[in-house]
């Protein structure tokens, strides 16, 4: 089937990349003195753009502690608090193992679904002794749903519960201010809801930043699916923020039509119909502890 | 030596894991019920296909007949769903081929894929086998709604609904009034601008859903 040979393409491709860059890391670790090699950084503000994974990876030795929520529709008006009555979350840890590597675990409360990813950083962008234009991710994870009867009257197995994505992003720090990546995903889901439901996800992320000013920016993640059932694009997961940094926290507000938190859920879950206005509030916080420091 | 010891290690781990990703996966579908021409396929597209004007005997809009087995088999190819005509029109979302055409609304999506699954299956017109689904009948509140409400809703909304947002659906009377406000229905279908129901969970089987509508659509009276 096509399908595994994408898979093993794809692998062979990431196993390269993997390889690839250290032999460059390092030759120039013995040249610093004589050549820089000026990274891009902070062409995000956090490893997510709001949904989706960003071309940010966190510093070594960093645990991220983030707190999502996402609320009601805001068509619910003053009654329910525009949303704000119904709040569901997702509460996650990620911790940069390098700098290249990051993993994190999370749980929403949706699905009681628990996930796990892990992210490496195959190219980074950087001008000066090497050039290279893009910032190239890899990241892979899997959700566990831990429902005591994850699909209804169907026996419960293990690999039941179990979905799995795959992505790479790509993307470039355009300028100070502006930031835009493309990110492909496969998102696999071991039992399809129905006959029809296709098991294999393909869908397009674009993400993107504009800063206007040193704390705040705006941003913007989309992710186009391609193969969903039914696939509308006026339900496709569509949401808009704004980050606000201050000293160690990152604020993330936006207004989203979707309401997962992971990649199976906003990817693969019904979303509202942004033309018909079923748009959420949601936000997301995430604080930094340095739990370990650079070795000399 | 070119890679430093961790690197390799790193790469190595990442290979198991991506093995493991590649050979943990399985394709299953949710089995339901075989999806029946009569009772699931043919209501759906008489009320919305066949109005005056519109695909049915008379009018034959686009020499199209939606009201007979025969008429509708015209635009399917049996067993592959993507590739029949009357699925198309269903997805397209403007200009002269979307249908239902303005000013209809477009179908569900649950609607579209009872079409879709039906063709899947065969589009074949066999009668209806005796579902797991009983729905025959009279919906009584007290045999058949209660306990579905017991089962999945109660939990949050029944009592005093303190962690239900004070929505009561464990008596009688207070759930006529989530009926009457069609908030019920508007949730445990998970139709846009309802809050989905249950909350955090799977929507409910097609079942419980096809009961507590009949149940409704017969008046919602308290037998």
């Amino acid at each position: 089937m096509s399908l595994k040979y994408l898979y093993i393409l794809a692998f062979l491709f990431l196993s390269i990349g993997l390889f690839a860059q250290d032999p460059a890391d390092d030759l120039l670790s013995g040249f610093e003195n004589k050549a820089t090699r000026d990274y891009a950084t902070n062409a995000f503000k956090s490893p997510r753009v709001i949904n989706g994974n960003s071309i940010e990876m966190l510093p070594f030795g960093v645990l991220d502690f983030r707190i999502l929520h996402r609320f009601g529709e805001i068509s619910g008006g003053a009654y329910e608090l525009f949303g704000l009555d119904q709040a569901s979350m997702r509460m996650g840890l990620d911790y940069g193992f390098n700098k290249n590597l990051m993993a994190g675990i999370g749980r929403s409360t949706f699905r009681k679904e628990v996930d796990g990813f892990v992210k490496y950083r195959i190219l980074w962008q950087s001008k000066g002794k090497v050039n290279i234009p893009i910032s190239l991710i890899w990241a892979s994870g899997m959700m566990i749903n831990g429902l005591k009867e994850p699909v209804p009257n169907v026996e419960t197995t293990f690999s039941r519960r179990i979905s799995y994505y795959h992505q790479l992003i790509i993307g470039r720090k355009f300028s100070d201010r502006f930031s835009l990546q493309v990110s492909p995903i496969l998102v696999h889901q071991n039992i399809a809801a129905s006959i029809v439901d296709p098991n294999d996800i393909f869908a397009v992320g674009i993400g993107g930043r504009w800063k206007f000013t040193k704390r705040v920016a705006l941003t913007w993640d989309g992710y186009i699916t391609t193969n969903k059932f039914a696939n509308d694009l006026k339900r496709i997961p569509l949401s808009l923020g704004v980050d606000i940094e201050t000293g160690g926290h990152v604020f993330q507000l936006h207004i989203s039509n979707s309401t997962g938190m992971n990649e199976r859920a906003f990817l693969l879950d019904q979303n509202g119909d942004w033309t018909a206005g079923n748009i959420r509030l949601g936000f997301n916080i995430s604080r930094w502890f340095q739990i370990q420091n650079r070795k000399i | 030596m070119i890679f430093k010891n961790k690197n390799l290690k790193i790469a190595i781990l990442s290979s198991l894991f991506g093995a493991l990703f590649i050979f943990a996966c399985k394709y299953e579908y949710v089995k339901e019920d075989p999806v029946c021409f009569e009772r699931d396929v043919q209501p759906i597209i008489v009320s919305n296909c066949t109005q005056s004007g519109c695909h049915n005997a008379i009018d034959r809009a686009r020499g199209r007949d939606y009201s007979t087995y025969d008429g509708i088999l015209r635009d399917v190819k049996e067993g592959n769903y993507k590739s029949s005509k009357l699925y198309e029109v269903l997805l397209i979302s403007g200009g002269d081929e979307a249908m239902p055409p303005k000013p209809y609304s477009r179908l569900s999506t649950d609607q579209i894929r009872t079409i879709a699954s039906w063709i899947e299956e065969g589009a074949t017109n066999d009668p209806c086998a005796a579902s797991s689904c009983d729905t025959m009948g009279v919906m009584s509140y007290a045999s058949r709604v209660k306990p579905i409400l017991q089962n999945n809703c109660n939990g949050c909304h029944g009592g005093t609904a303190s962690s239900g947002a004070g929505i009561i659906l464990s008596d009688y009377d207070n759930l006529k009034t989530s009926v009457d406000n069609s908030t019920l229905l508007g949730s445990i279908e998970q139709l846009d601008g309802y809050s989905a129901m249950p909350k955090g969970g799977n929507k409910m089987s097609n079942c419980n859903i096809a009961v507590i509508r009949k149940w409704i659509a017969a008046g919602a009276l308290n037998n």
